[in-house]
């Protein structure tokens, strides 16, 4: 049974169909007729409804994705900018932050000079002062030692001599004296 | 008992249908080719009816196809090709629908049928030499003559050329319904095998594994040929299409 199939099967066939079906002339022309049918409804069908609907979404697509781009090029650039807004700020501030100390520095450095020229000036005036009573003690005590010196001569003359001597003269001994010394 | 290869290719009428003397029977034939343009238009409106800016699978599948012959069709004929993607962009699904339908198991491979692939092929090759002239008058007839040719070699060269051009629709055809033809005879071949071998008795269950594996790998193969004759197809027609934009080579 089994060899009796192969053989229908490898051998038999081809000449008890009568050749490929597909050499069969008959079936040509109902073929090219479904064929042409079919074919021209899925060309429509394709052309009017399902390629217009898929190149309108992938167009919108490709619009949105475009328009992200842009709208992400645009916030880039404003962050740049604001970035650049932020650093000039504070170079700003940093050039007034040492102008402010500049100025500080400066306020006190003049202060600081115009106290000690207070403070130089002040001295100077006490030392001056000072200077000035030495001078007015020295110019007294030199003042006074004529008169002790002539009171201490009147003094000795009497003692030595026993006369009281003259004020008059002995002042004028004592100046002579004085200046000759 | 035992079924004949090529009792597959056969065409069995269900309804006779005579339209002023034409025979438009409606056979097995004309059943694959109408469910063919069914899937197709199922697939191609069922991936898009929600239009969706980001795509689920099914439109990722659609849009796939899409790009995947407008790709095509940029590529070989360039942008002056837009007008004739619809048509592409058909040829391509159908031929593929009827070859991917015809893997299935008792139906029928609509391109099996020479006179099927045929007339596509006769159809491209009709209107791309239509548009040839239209587009550039007897300029179309360079396209015989390649550019750079010694002039003695002429003579030689252009029958060869237009050899070439007129066994066009022929190769075109032939190559799709050979594939088809010779993948489905084979599987069915081997699949004879394993009915025989397994009628045998224990021993020929064994044997059988061998021709049942072979039937798995050659259904692999079958789909992958199914994609690659009808990306072939088309592909062609956008070359002959180029040809007839752009004559001189």
């Amino acid at each position: 049974m089994a060899s009796l199939s192969n053989n229908a099967m490898t051998e038999v066939p081809v000449e008890k169909q009568g050749g490929l079906p597909q050499l069969d002339f008959s079936t040509y022309e109902e073929q090219l007729v479904w064929l042409f049918l079919s074919f021209i409804v899925l060309f429509v069908v394709v052309w009017r409804f399902a390629l217009p609907k898929i190149a309108s979404v992938l167009e919108e697509r490709e619009e949105r994705i475009a328009e992200d781009l842009d709208r992400a090029e645009c916030v880039k650039a404003d962050a740049e900018t604001v970035r650049a807004t932020c650093e000039a700020a504070a170079a700003q501030a940093r050039r007034s932050a040492q102008e402010t100390i500049l100025k500080v520095k400066e306020a006190a450095a003049a202060d600081l000079a115009k106290e000690t020229a207070a403070l130089d000036a002040k001295l100077a005036k006490q030392a001056s002062d000072a200077e000035a009573k030495i001078a007015a003690v020295k110019a007294e005590a030199l003042g006074s030692v004529d008169t002790v010196a002539t009171e201490v001569a009147t003094d000795i003359v009497a003692r030595l001599s026993g006369v009281g001597a003259n004020d008059a003269d002995v002042a004028k001994a004592v100046k002579a004296v004085a200046e000759g010394a | 008992m035992a079924h004949s290869p090529l009792e597959q290719f056969e065409i069995n009428p269900i309804a006779p249908i005579n339209i002023g003397g034409v025979d438009a029977t409606f056979t097995n034939s004309s059943l694959m080719m109408v469910i063919v343009v069914a899937l197709v238009t199922l697939f191609l409106t069922g991936g898009m009816r929600k239009s969706a800016m980001v795509p689920g699978r099914w439109q990722t599948m659609v849009e796939l196809a899409y790009e995947f012959v407008a790709g095509m069709v940029k590529e070989n004929v360039g942008n002056e090709g837009k007008p004739y993607f619809p048509f592409i962009f058909t040829l391509f699904m159908f031929i593929l629908g009827a070859n991917l339908l015809g893997m299935i198991p008792y139906s029928f491979t609509v391109t099996s049928h020479i006179i099927v692939t045929f007339a596509l092929a006769a159809v491209v090759f009709l209107g791309v030499t239509f548009i040839g002239f239209i587009k550039h008058g007897l300029g179309f007839l360079k396209l015989f003559v390649p550019g750079g040719a010694p002039l003695w070699l002429l003579p030689l060269i252009v029958p060869i050329e237009v050899l070439s051009y007129l066994t066009r629709p022929i190769s075109l055809s032939v190559r799709l319904f050979a594939n088809m033809l010779a993948g489905h005879l084979m599987m069915k071949v081997f699949a004879g095998f394993i009915v025989s071998l397994g009628s045998i008795g224990i021993a020929g269950y064994f044997g059988a594994v061998l021709p049942f594996a072979f039937n798995i790998f050659m259904t692999g193969l079958e789909i992958l040929v199914a994609f690659l004759q009808a990306y072939v197809f088309a592909i062609l027609t956008c070359i002959y299409l180029n040809d007839a934009m752009h004559p001189s080579h």
